[in-house]
């Protein structure tokens, strides 16, 4: 438990214990006014971690301490685990290599950190592609495999799955491979020979 | 176009757009989500309602700065766009700085109008951090009481210890 931090000094501030509700405060410090709201969790006492009992006769082990007593079955592998291992995501028991699993599988939204958008990069490779000139069907081939990529990938954690971006992202990566092709086809391919030889 | 039907989150009216990011601020079932949106992805961050302990909102000069800025951008336009008016203007320069300051007086206009600015913070026990997304007084104050009732709900059992008015020690 510890009083709330001025938000520009980070010193604490001296306000009554148990107060809770919005108030205006100055810090005694740097003299910075600021508005500060408090909730009774600014009071909770933050309990202690368990350590897990001694496992004693017949009793399940944990599987990686194996000294102390299984609490709890891992929701993804299965295992026992004891009081130490257990983590709680969501409504899943999980051990300490299923969470790391998830996560980097992508498969917790819960505890994800960070997703890349292939939709979006797709639309930023398009339109890049717009000034690349000869390249520029690379770029339209990269931009329309991003943007299947991303249209099979989940969506953002919001929900939100960025269909126009991908659409957009399809349609200019087809029309710049496209176009190239048929300029290039134009200038090096048959009908080329025939705008040549009239200039000739 | 975004598809939001299976969304579990819904959407904060609050938002704070930078140079190539986006900030936006959602409401899930027990937390609150900051997403940080770049160029190639989002970022996330969680603050869960029970562990919200204080809310904090520091006034700012960040919107009398922008103001000065883009006023000096819009002159930057406008003033060889006046000069331009005297004689015989070329009309593919003067539809370019026409446009320039437009949208630097919109900027402007918005910047303004959206109203004073300010640094909210979220504490917790395990990070005290700045919310991008509350940026202004008002869609902070609009945003902090519409999520109040929610966090008050979700510390429901957390009760402020009772303290002796003789000794000023808590009960246990």
């Amino acid at each position: 438990m510890s009083a709330p931090r001025c938000p520009s000094c980070q010193a604490e501030l001296a306000i009554a214990d148990g107060a809770v509700g919005v108030q205006s405060a100055s810090c005694f410090h740097c003299r910075t006014a600021f508005e500060l709201e408090t909730f009774p969790a600014q009071w909770r006492r933050v309990q202690a971690g368990r350590a897990g009992e001694l496992v004693t006769g017949e009793e399940a082990a944990c599987y990686v301490h194996t000294d102390r007593r299984a609490e709890a079955a891992c929701d993804g592998c299965g295992r026992f685990m004891c009081a130490l291992c257990e983590v709680r995501v969501g409504e899943q028991r999980l051990c300490v290599a299923c969470l790391d699993g998830g996560r980097r599988a992508g498969r917790l939204v819960q505890v994800e950190r960070s997703r890349t958008l292939f939709a979006r990069v797709a639309v930023r490779v398009a339109l890049f592609g717009l000034v690349l000139g000869p390249f520029a069907p690379a770029a339209g081939l990269s931009a329309i495999v991003l943007a299947i990529v991303g249209l099979t990938r989940p969506p953002s954690v919001t929900g939100r799955r960025y269909l126009g971006s991908a659409v957009f992202a399809l349609l200019l990566g087809s029309v710049l491979t496209l176009g190239w092709l048929w300029w290039w086809m134009m200038m090096f391919g048959g009908s080329g020979e025939v705008v040549f030889t009239e200039y000739e | 176009m975004s598809d939001a039907r299976s969304s579990p989150y819904t959407r904060l009216p609050a938002r704070r757009f930078g140079v190539a990011q986006r900030a936006t601020l959602w409401l899930g079932s027990d937390h609150i989500l900051v997403v940080h949106e770049t160029m190639t992805g989002e970022s996330y961050r969680r603050f869960f309602l029970r562990d919200i302990r204080a809310i904090t909102i520091r006034a700012t000069r960040r919107r009398e700065t922008t103001t000065t800025v883009l006023i000096v951008l819009a002159l930057v336009n406008l003033l060889p766009l006046v000069a331009l008016t005297s004689g015989d203007p070329d009309v593919r320069v003067f539809s370019l700085l026409a446009a320039g300051s437009l949208v630097w007086l919109a900027l402007l206009t918005a910047n303004l109008v959206r109203g004073p600015s300010c640094e909210t913070r979220f504490s917790t026990p395990a990070h005290d951090d700045v919310v991008a997304p509350l940026s202004r007084i008002r869609s902070a104050h609009r945003v902090i009481a519409m999520l109040r009732p929610r966090i008050l709900a979700a510390q429901a059992g957390d009760e402020p210890p009772v303290v002796s008015p003789a000794t000023g020690d808590t009960a246990p």
